[in-house]
């Protein structure tokens, strides 16, 4: 099972945590969990980035 | 207790895969019709855990511990995909500055639109990819729009009226609601009206479209222009919109944005690429140029049907492949990529219209490998 946080908030350690939680769920087969972005968006800033003079 | 926390749609999208949706939390689940059925079970008022366990034992072979694991399991997971986290909503007031800022109008069709920017920096969030819109400052503008920054949030309005306020941090969350606004102000229509806003690309042959999806740095982008280059049109750029009441793809006029790393390979295709501007992007610790339609925006149609999603992935390490792939892999990147209305008759169209959809990956470095596969999904 793979869980996605709809805004990055979790990390990809916090996600497999997460999946180990429904163990006999996701041993019998696909059981993936998506949460859609809770407003629209554009393509996200990498991680760490900013915008020149945007961010204080 | 079952009955809040159910899933209130439980739709089969092929014979393999059952997507669950959750209204509270807007949350979807991609399982199989054994899972759906488990649940279904669980859900079944007239099912104790004693029943429920021993309906397990005696028709999936499972043991007690197994069955109670399973049991435990239904029941944490439903109670979590029902909660929904709080909101910190911003209540201070805020005023629309008055002078000082940046003003330039756009046309499309036959709207036109002004933004008054607070600040050159501030500018730089929306205006590169509208750019080839840009008219001489018109006072008889259809919407105006300012975007400005108090402090640590960046604030949109839309003729005086407060549309968000965001942390500096997550100016791409703006950057998509003025999207949405005017994609609302070009096809005349509002928020309520839209099923979902995709991170996607979309291409067209102006017959049908083709969406491409994947993660950012997979050349989504620099393919959409190569296809441009080749006779296909840019629906939409990073940003595309899913319309109730035809569910098609509706255009969003954008310039699509390439990064440094394409601009060489783009160079043979793109007649004065050298002359764009090139903005750097910190956020994306990269140089960027915008790339306008090739053809002018009244002459392409406002949206087109679409029955085909492609995961893209430039790799250069790969062989060069299209092959279908399942629902569940695209469903992965797609959900968490993009805002799905949280209304449930829009969860229940995007369900069916993905139920229609066609899903394929493209791994490709050679351009006209990826060109021919295109060619070919739209005479299929």
């Amino acid at each position: 099972m793979k869980n996605t946080n709809s805004e990055n908030q979790i990390t990809r350690k916090d996600a497999i945590k997460k999946m180990s939680k429904y163990a006999a769920l996701t041993a019998i087969g696909t059981f993936v969990i998506l949460n859609p972005k809770q407003a629209q968006a554009s393509s996200p800033p990498d991680p760490g980035g900013g915008l020149p003079g945007i961010e204080d | 207790m079952k009955a809040t926390t159910s899933p209130k749609l439980i739709k089969a999208i092929n014979d393999d895969n059952v997507i669950l949706w959750f209204e509270n939390s807007n949350r979807y689940v991609v399982t199989s019709s054994t899972h759906s059925n488990l649940i279904k079970l669980y859900m079944n008022p007239d099912e104790s855990r004693d029943s429920f366990v021993s309906h397990l034992e005696q028709n999936f072979h499972l043991n007690t511990s197994e069955s109670n694991a399973i049991f435990d399991d239904i029941t944490l997971f439903l109670n979590e995909s029902t909660h929904v986290e709080s909101k910190n909503s911003l209540l201070k007031e805020i005023s629309v500055p008055t002078e000082g800022y940046i003003e330039q109008s756009y046309k499309f069709s036959d709207n036109i639109v002004t933004i008054r920017y607070e600040s050159a920096i501030v500018q730089t969030l929306v205006h590169p990819q509208i750019t080839h819109h840009c008219i001489d400052n018109n006072s008889n503008y259809d919407v105006l729009f300012d975007i400005f920054k108090t402090d640590d949030d960046l604030h949109l309005f839309k003729d005086g009226i407060h549309i968000g306020s965001y942390k500096t941090h997550s100016f791409h969350f703006l950057q998509g609601k003025f999207a949405l606004e005017l994609t609302n102000t070009i096809h005349n229509t509002n928020i309520n009206n839209w099923v979902a806003t995709f991170h996607a690309s979309t291409i067209s042959n102006g017959k049908e479209s083709v969406m491409l999806i994947g993660d950012s740095g997979n050349g989504k982008s620099t393919l959409s222009v190569l296809l441009m280059a080749h006779g296909f049109d840019i629906l939409c750029d990073d940003f595309t919109p899913l319309y109730e009441d035809d569910l098609q793809l509706y255009r969003y006029p954008a310039a699509t944005s390439i990064k440094t790393g394409a601009f060489e390979a783009l160079k043979p295709y793109i007649e004065n690429l050298d002359l764009l501007p090139t903005h750097t992007n910190i956020a994306k610790r990269v140089d960027i140029k915008y790339i306008p339609p090739i053809l002018s925006y009244d002459s392409q149609v406002p949206s087109l049907p679409c029955n085909k999603i492609v995961y893209v992935k430039y790799d250069a390490t790969k062989h060069d492949s299209l092959n279908q792939v399942s629902a569940e892999k695209i469903l992965e990147t797609l959900i968490p990529d993009s805002w799905i209305s949280p209304i449930e008759s829009h969860a229940l169209k995007f369900i069916d219209w993905f139920k229609n959809i066609e899903c394929y990956q493209l791994n490709y470095s050679d351009n006209n490998f990826a060109i021919s596969k295109f060619k070919d999904l739209f005479e299929e």
